[in-house]
């Protein structure tokens, strides 16, 4: 039988607990990031890449490109090492589980806003 | 001043109403021209196409791995389906069978997939109606449902958990309490909610009686999915046609087919409701009945030509993926035939009639997903003019082009 | 020269009175208050938490909208007729101000008994629900001039809802009338105070219709159709933007601090609180007090400002509650349940006048 105002008691309960909102960029409790979240690779074994590209060949969307190593950086037995176009990586974590060697690794970095498209890739 | 003798009767004229491209009744960009007379709907036509992005084309040129990932982002409420029905049907062209527990971890995607799905519709359904309170608390619970599903698979929507061969992931054992607990807590607020649904009398006046369907029209429009359910049309790939881990759940016998016989816009509407709280005792039944074993089988990268059909019950309807293989490693056509193309030629069927008023909840009422359908209008640049193509016309032009320009490499 | 100084003198006194406090600016700071109890309310009843950032948990966020509102670009649609697309909201905007003059919120005239407000006159109680015809005429006539097939469609809905819903409002108004016999705002307050107990449960149906009725007037949910977000965007104010639509915003808000206003004087006894307590050092010295002394002016607004807001905060929970109702449905309803209840109250009023109480004994 139809009745009027049937969800009143959920609303008076509502006004004395706590707001289910999450005020996101000024806290990030309440926001229940798991463990195994998928987020951006990480470049964790340097020394165990062999330059095989299968990363570059298996991802979706050509957001890991191999380069020769810049002066800067860790450098590897074959001088290659993979760098991030971060604005076209769908977090899809192909390329991790990819890896022959396991030099590539999970991390749970999901924020991925700049301001810049070039300081979008990674190194 | 009119005298007494000649007296006419003024009808009010027609005005043509579009709930254009750009609507807040409309989540995706669709046009839907309403011929109206006073408040009164007189004729309805119905435009889509306006999210062809060309990725039936775009595939062709990807391997099957990277397919996955590009059919799962078709759409973003029922991606999982697209993922796991490639899936399917890769593993069906390349005749193997994956292990057990793949298939239970599948299943279970899936359904999990069905809860979210649902609970969306639900309140968008109560937003179209006005009844944004309501809106609110069902978008509050989803969140348990997306938080499962993000412990799973990593991410909220696009979980991306299959591969041709299994899936990627494991449920490990220590989240199976969570998951239990998470799905009795669904279970008791999607109770309240069907309460809310059947009771509350501002909301049940806005659907009953709303967009009537019957189920001769629905059989011969093809309707499919909770559109088709709550018609009393009995289409359901799940109970018909069982692949993966339906196949056990469906020799259990412990779950039925969800007929609705009301034809309108509350039928549908309890379909759906009562769905997913059969959904949630589907996903409690896979996580206490799952097998253990590997999770994957390695699949050579090249799939032997084949030709197959993989369908799959999404939150929609029936989806169906049209796959065929040549030799190498990417595949040669797919064609995906998505639930709302099925369903959408009932909408102008079922706006005649009703209000102005209904029309908003009588489209959402479909769950149209204008991105899993694509449709081709051909646009001719050199005479500047745009035709918008049927499905007849269009197979007898790619009938004609196939035969003119053989395959490439026979 | 004493004559002039003296005219200048109260002219000036006047023009404070009018504009800045019982007049324009604190009933516009109100309606920026009561607005944002309202967002409060509703936001909290929904498990959110509402405007947050904006001053002290947001109650400078409808200023801020306005302060918004008025520093967009204006359009006119072409084929609209330019003059009379923006006269809508300034006319809007004056007949609420006039509407909220007549509220009692202090004591501007100490000479008669009983608080009156700004604009105080037998018969006032006509031209008030006169006045929101005019506004209901008003909107119709805006849905008119957009020239947008949106705009006209709810403007036609409009005006089958404010049309079926003006019939309640007024018989729930006119019933404290009967009760006191007098037309005056102000005078029906005072006597209503002055009145024995008894004569309060007489007022009870009357009020729920009345919250009803206004519900309906101000266009909030479940009575949303003329400006419906999922139908027709936005109805009769879809083509207004800018300076035009904050204005058609603020004429809003101040329609429900006279709605709220109208609320509390006339059924929940007034801006007098004190003087209901049955000790002589409250209802008479008190009194005394609060109607001769600076005391008055500030308990009486204060008095005033928490039972409108009262009457919010019920209004609000009314617009979180329910859902929006068909054209139809509502016309229904509002013929075939309110004008009867609302003529039912205005019998028992009369019946128990005239029969029942001389027969109990009540004065």
């Amino acid at each position: 039988m139809p009745r009027l105002g049937k969800m009143q008691k959920e609303l008076l309960k509502s006004v004395g607990s706590k707001p289910t909102t999450v005020i996101y960029p000024f806290t990030k409790e309440g926001l229940n990031i798991p463990k195994g979240l998928r987020g951006r690779w990480t470049y964790d074994n340097p020394n165990m890449c062999t330059g095989c590209k299968i990363c570059e060949r298996v991802c979706p969307s050509g957001a890991i490109e191999m380069i020769r190593c810049r002066p800067e950086d860790v450098q590897t037995k074959t001088g290659f090492r993979p760098i991030c176009h971060f604005d076209r990586c769908i977090l899809c974590n192909q390329c991790v589980e990819s890896c022959p060697r396991g030099v590539l690794k999970l991390s749970a970095e999901f924020e991925m806003a700049f301001l810049d498209r070039n300081d979008m890739v990674i190194y | 001043m009119t005298s007494t003798s000649n007296r006419t009767v003024v009808i009010p004229p027609r005005v043509s109403i579009p709930i254009g491209p750009q609507h807040p009744a409309l989540k995706e960009p669709a046009m839907f021209k309403l011929t109206v007379e006073g408040e009164l709907i007189v004729d309805a036509e119905v435009n889509i196409g306006y999210n062809h992005r060309g990725v039936e084309k775009l595939a062709e040129s990807n391997t099957h791995i990277q397919n996955l990932y590009l059919l799962a982002r078709i759409c973003g409420i029922c991606s999982a389906t697209h993922n796991g029905n490639y899936a399917q049907a890769v593993e069906s062209a390349a005749e193997v069978e994956i292990p057990e527990r793949a298939r239970y971890i599948r299943t279970l995607i899936w359904e999990l997939d069905r809860i979210h799905s649902h609970i969306l519709w639900l309140g968008v359904a109560f937003h179209e109606v006005g009844f944004d309170t309501a809106f609110m608390y069902t978008w509050r619970d989803r969140e348990v449902a997306m938080d499962m599903l993000e412990s799973i698979s990593g991410n909220r929507v696009h979980h991306d958990m299959n591969t041709v061969g299994g899936v990627r992931r494991d449920v490990p054992d220590e989240l199976v309490p969570k998951l239990l607990r998470g799905f009795d807590k669904l279970k008791e607020r999607m109770r309240y909610y069907r309460d809310v649904v059947l009771h509350e009398k501002t909301f049940w006046d806005r659907v009953a009686g709303v967009g009537i369907l019957e189920t001769d029209v629905a059989k011969k429009m093809g309707a499919v999915g909770p559109t088709a359910r709550g018609s009393n049309v009995p289409v359901d790939v799940r109970f018909n046609d069982p692949t993966q881990a339906y196949v056990p759940m469906m020799d259990t016998g412990d779950f039925e087919m969800i007929l609705n016989d009301r034809c309108d816009v509350a039928g549908r509407t309890i379909v759906r409701v009562e769905e997913t709280i059969q959904a949630i005792e589907m996903c409690s039944w896979l996580v206490k009945n799952m097998p253990d074993g590997p999770i994957r089988e390695r699949v050579r990268p090249r799939i032997q030509p084949n030709e197959v059909l993989a369908r799959h019950e999404a939150p929609r309807g029936e989806l169906i993926h049209y796959l065929v293989t040549n030799g190498t490693d990417k595949p040669e056509r797919i064609k995906v035939r998505a639930p709302t193309h099925a369903n959408w030629v009932s909408m102008a069927h079922t706006l005649k009639g009703n209000y102005l008023a209904d029309a908003p909840i009588i489209l959402a009422a479909i769950d149209p997903c204008y991105s899993c359908t694509d449709r081709v209008v051909v646009v001719d640049a050199d005479e500047q003019k745009m035709e918008l193509v049927p499905l007849d016309v269009l197979r007898v032009r790619a009938n004609k082009w196939y035969k003119e320009n053989p395959r490439r490499d026979e | 020269m004493q004559a002039a100084l003296d005219m200048i003198v109260e002219l000036l006194v006047q023009g404070f009175w009018v504009l800045v406090f019982p007049g324009i600016f604190f009933v516009t700071s109100l309606a920026l208050l009561w607005e944002w109890i309202d967002r409060k309310v509703y936001a909290r009843m929904q498990n959110r938490v509402g405007p947050l950032h904006t001053g002290w948990h947001g109650i400078l966020q409808p200023l801020m909208d306005f302060l918004k509102l008025l520093s967009k670009e204006d359009l006119t649609p072409k084929k609209a007729d330019r003059r009379s697309f923006a006269a809508v909201p300034v006319v809007l905007l004056v007949l609420s101000f006039v509407l909220c003059m007549f509220l009692p919120i202090v004591d501007m005239n100490p000479a008669v008994p009983g608080v009156q407000g700004i604009l105080s006159f037998e018969g006032d109680l006509v031209l008030i629900l006169f006045i929101s015809t005019l506004i209901a005429l008003v909107i119709i006539l805006a849905g008119y001039f957009s020239s947008n097939p949106f705009g006209q469609t709810g403007a036609a809905r409009t005006g089958m809802l404010l049309v079926s819903f003006e019939i309640p409002l007024i018989l729930a108004l006119v019933t404290p009338a009967f009760l006191t016999g007098s037309l005056c705002v102000s005078t029906i307050m005072y006597r209503l105070t002055q009145m024995s107990p008894a004569y309060v449960w007489l007022l009870v149906l009357p009020f729920v219709i009345y919250l009803i009725a206004s519900q309906a007037e101000l266009e909030r949910i479940p009575f949303d159709v003329s400006h419906a977000e999922t139908e027709i965007v936005h109805g009769w104010q879809v083509e207004f933007s800018g300076k035009k639509l904050a204005l058609i915003h603020m004429a809003e808000d101040i329609l429900l601090v006279f709605s709220a206003g109208i609320a509390t004087t006339l059924f929940l006894g007034g801006p007098y609180l004190l003087e209901f307590i049955p000790l002589s050092i409250f209802s008479v010295e008190f009194a005394a007090i609060a109607a001769t002394t600076w005391v008055g002016w500030v308990y009486y607004p204060l008095v005033f400002m928490f039972k409108s807001a009262l009457v919010v905060v019920i209004l609000s929970n009314m617009r979180t509650l329910f859902a929006r109702w068909r054209i139809d449905q509502i016309v229904r309803y509002g013929w075939k349940v309110m004008v009867p209840l609302a003529l039912l109250s205005v019998m028992l009023v009369q019946v128990a006048l005239v029969y029942a109480f001389p027969l109990l004994g009540v004065m």
